[in-house]
């Protein structure tokens, strides 16, 4: 099947500092693909370079074919792709509601459409209905990562990037984030999953890349890269 | 560069200028030199204020005027020796400094530039119309100028006393932020809560500020008063208010050099430009608006990075023992006690009557789920928040209304869940302001680059290199903290707040973005340091660590405690268990997803 997305040989840097240094990868549509790796492996830095925040120096990135290398970062969103950004990045002066308003700021032309997106994502996270005429810096952890997620699908992507949705949250609220992510894959959606909770991320994944250093070291099925033992001594804290 | 060859070179770049200017023969070219010096002067305190402490101020006139109108009134009223009114003068606009940084103590950015304006317009409207006192447009004549053997300067002999100024105001202000207090201004800029935390006395360093640019500038506005030997309100002008901004900022603020590439080339630009008045205002302005276009850093910002090619070499520090490191005596006993604490932001209620107590050399954890008031409560013993009711005992001492910078001062270190590192300063910067509340050296010292002030500053910094091994990020020591991972930032938000030297580590979701395999590296080190004599309090969501490391576990729900005990304890809790560790214990491991 033709990938959704396309990673050729992409490098980024900031400044003299190399993040990403030649880094393929991709993502068949339907797939939940998760990247894992230490802190400072360029995990984040890719996902920045996937969504256009910060510059390819070198390489391709093809979505459904097309070319996308240079496209600025708001046509991306036009094209089929959405973030989940780590730490959240609510607008939290914003109220629930309004911040998904602007999660749908491409279909803003279309209010009746705008309408149905929001009641689909209060289906799925009635604590934000609930919620939806609080201002977002109010709401606790969990919630607030629940919006980041359901705002970024707002936009009705193609792809879902999620950086590190469990950052900060309490094991309870851990559980109920990988559940949705379980519901999003069951319904279909394509997502590219950066996460530190490297085991429950191989659970839900069809495939997974660790990266090191800027580098893909290795690849292969969830289940295969939980029982790999460079990976279990690397990245899940058993020895 | 070092010190040494930079006092040789400022001295040889002012004899050579000086020189320079005897060969002048033209008033004219030696009246631009002269202008040239004033406008330095009033650049270089601004740039402090601006490009360090990151305070706007567009009120610079008000204070040239303090300084002129200073002189002139001392030496005609009085019979002041000149030179002695020349001080006056500067500690008369040093006054004037302090009255425009009360309102920096209460607003900020755009407002703040609106008052300093403010500033500047009152004093310019009181130079015009008090004419008794101050002249207005007419003017007031007949100020004494200093006299060399009896003979007033002549022209060349007020270039060369303004160089010998200037040369000696760059000199000062390059001690005064090359070190602690340097450091602590650029960090206000960045974060005063996290300077406050690190125990910067935030108040007392904007003053500082604010009180450096006065001094300058009313010593220009003086020498101006004293050269002319006439001053009226004509001079004092909104529009050099903004030419010393724009000099500041077309020089490359925050730059030691900025000052004097921006007023040497705005003067002359100046005069060039002087012979068609029609086009001047038009052509300064386009001229400014597209070089502050292409050149966001300014002059400097476009030279220094062709200068900084030289890489930094990185002294590896030697390996360090962990006696050398140690925090604190193994005293034990009580060392924070927390009596009855209660705190309420309208109907959400962070703490309702909790109470605990910290034992000296133990690790505690505070658990609760999102929003369970675990923040709030680490903001309350560090004084950022201050408790509705209840007591706080901190070694001893009440801490309830204590500013932050005093309760960092008695030994309370801690790093915040949303990461607040100085992210432009580089990674040993920011661990060295964590040094900041723990040297001596204050405003003179560093100012005239005592032996005191420099021998703490070798001092912090190796101790600061020492921290940076113990948390393994040495070889990252000159990054901008910024560039960091999240993980990493956080390694600095640690040795930053142990470099406070604290006796109490609060610590913020330190696990937080951490892979597990990191996570258990964490706990090793917070074993260690633990070991050295510190006491911690960690909020933590990672029940992996706080398991393994905690002696103690606290844990908070809706602002209520509803269980303390050991780890153990707390674990087969049920409250616990339903409030906050899920059903099933906890996620499934490792090996039921593997098997």
């Amino acid at each position: 099947m033709k990938p959704l997305l396309e990673l050729e040989s992409v490098e980024m840097a900031y400044g003299a500092i190399q993040a990403v240094k030649g880094v393929s990868l991709l993502v068949r549509p339907g797939e939940v693909v998760t990247i894992i790796g230490a802190n400072g492996a360029g995990k984040s830095t890719l996902l920045k370079g996937i969504v256009g925040l910060e510059p390819l120096a070198r390489g391709r990135l093809l979505v459904n074919g097309q070319d996308c290398s240079r496209m600025p970062a708001h046509q991306r969103v036009g094209v089929g792709i959405a973030l989940a950004p780590e730490g959240r990045g609510v607008f939290p002066d914003q109220t629930v509601r309004e911040n998904l308003m602007l999660g749908a700021y491409t279909s803003r032309r279309n209010p009746a459409r705008v309408q149905t997106l929001i009641e689909q994502e209060f289906e799925r996270f009635p604590r934000l209905a609930e919620r939806q005429s609080q201002l977002a810096g109010t709401l606790s952890g969990g919630e607030q990562q629940m919006l980041a997620i359901s705002r970024a699908l707002m936009s009705e992507p193609k792809l879902l990037l999620l950086d590190e949705p469990s950052l900060g949250l309490a094991p309870l609220i851990i559980v109920d984030i990988f559940r949705s992510i379980r519901a999003l894959r069951a319904s279909g959606l394509t997502i590219l999953l950066v996460e530190q909770m490297a085991n429950q991320a191989l659970a839900v994944a069809d495939r997974a890349y660790v990266l090191e250093t800027g580098r893909v070291t290795l690849e292969g099925s969830g289940p295969e890269l939980l029982r790999h033992p460079a990976v279990r001594a690397a990245y899940l804290g058993t020895h | 560069m070092s010190g040494l060859r930079h006092l040789g070179a400022s001295v040889a770049f002012t004899v050579a200028a000086g020189a320079g200017a005897a060969a002048l023969s033209n008033d004219y070219y030696l009246r631009i030199a002269f202008m040239m010096c004033i406008y330095y002067l009033c650049g270089a305190g601004m740039n402090v204020l601006v490009g360090y402490a990151g305070q706007k101020s567009l009120g610079q006139a008000g204070l040239f005027a303090a300084g002129a109108y200073g002189v002139a009134l001392l030496t005609i009223r009085t019979s002041m020796d000149p030179w002695l009114a020349l001080v006056l003068a500067a500690v008369i606009s040093g006054a004037c400094g302090v009255v425009i940084a009360l309102p920096s103590l209460r607003v900020k950015g755009p407002y703040l530039a609106m008052v300093t304006l403010a500033f500047g317009i009152v004093v310019e409207k009181v130079v015009s119309e008090w004419t008794d006192v101050f002249g207005g447009a007419s003017g007031l004549f007949g100020i004494r100028s200093m006299t060399w053997g009896g003979v007033p300067l002549t022209m060349l002999q007020w270039v060369w006393l303004a160089l010998a100024i200037s040369l000696l105001t760059h000199l000062l202000i390059r001690n005064l932020v090359s070190g602690r207090i340097g450091r602590a201004l650029l960090s206000l800029q960045a974060d005063e809560i996290a300077s406050a935390s690190v125990g910067v006395r935030v108040y007392r360093a904007k003053v500082m500020a604010f009180v450096v640019a006065a001094v300058t500038c009313g010593i220009a506005g003086a020498l101006v008063a004293q050269q002319n030997q006439y001053i009226n309100s004509d001079f004092i002008t909104f529009h050099l208010s903004i030419f010393i901004l724009l000099m500041v900022l077309f020089g490359g603020v925050g730059n030691i050099y900025g000052p004097i590439v921006g007023a040497v080339l705005l003067t002359v630009i100046d005069s060039a430009l002087s012979s068609w008045p029609a086009v001047q205002h038009f052509a300064y302005g386009a001229l400014l608006l597209f070089a502050l276009f292409v050149m966001p850093g300014g002059v400097m910002g476009v030279i220094t990075p062709w200068l900084a090619r030289r890489t930094k070499r990185i002294a590896e520090p030697a390996p360090c023992s962990d006696i050398a490191l140690r925090f604190s005596d193994d005293s034990t006993g009580e060392l924070l006690s927390v009596q009855g604490i209660s705190k309420s932001y309208g109907g959400v209620k962070p703490a309702q009557d909790v109470s605990f107590r910290l034992q000296r050399g133990q690790v505690y954890a505070l658990i609760g789920p999102n929003g369970a008031g675990k923040t709030t409560m680490i903001n309350m013993l560090t004084g950022l928040v201050r408790p509705d009711s209840g007591q706080i005992t901190f070694a001893g001492r009440d801490a309830v209304g204590m500013p932050p910078h005093t309760i960092c001062s008695l030994g309370m270190g801690r790093t915040f869940q949303n990461l607040r590192l100085f992210g432009e300063l580089s990674v040993l910067d920011n661990v060295m302001l964590g040094r900041h509340s723990r040297m001596r050296g204050g405003f003179l010292s560093s100012l005239l680059a005592l032996p005191l002030a420099r021998r703490e500053e070798a001092l912090a910094r190796s101790r600061s290199m020492d921290l940076l091994g113990l948390v393994d990020l040495a070889h990252l020591a000159h990054a901008p903290a910024g560039s960091l991972s999240y993980g990493l930032q956080r390694r600095v938000e640690l040795a930053r707040a142990l470099a406070t030297d604290p006796q109490l580590l609060l610590l913020d979701e330190p696990a937080a973005g951490l892979n597990p395999q990191e996570t258990s590296e964490l706990g090793d080190l917070l074993l260690r340091i633990s070991r050295m004599g510190l006491t911690i309090l960690m909020v933590e969501h990672h029940m992996d660590l706080v398991m393994r490391i905690s002696d103690r576990v606290m844990v908070l729900d809706y602002g209520v405690k509803i269980a303390e005990g050991s780890p153990a304890q707390v674990q087969a809790n049920p409250r616990v268990i339903e409030a906050y560790l899920g059903s099933d214990a906890a996620l499934p491991s490792v090996e039921t997803i593997a098997a």
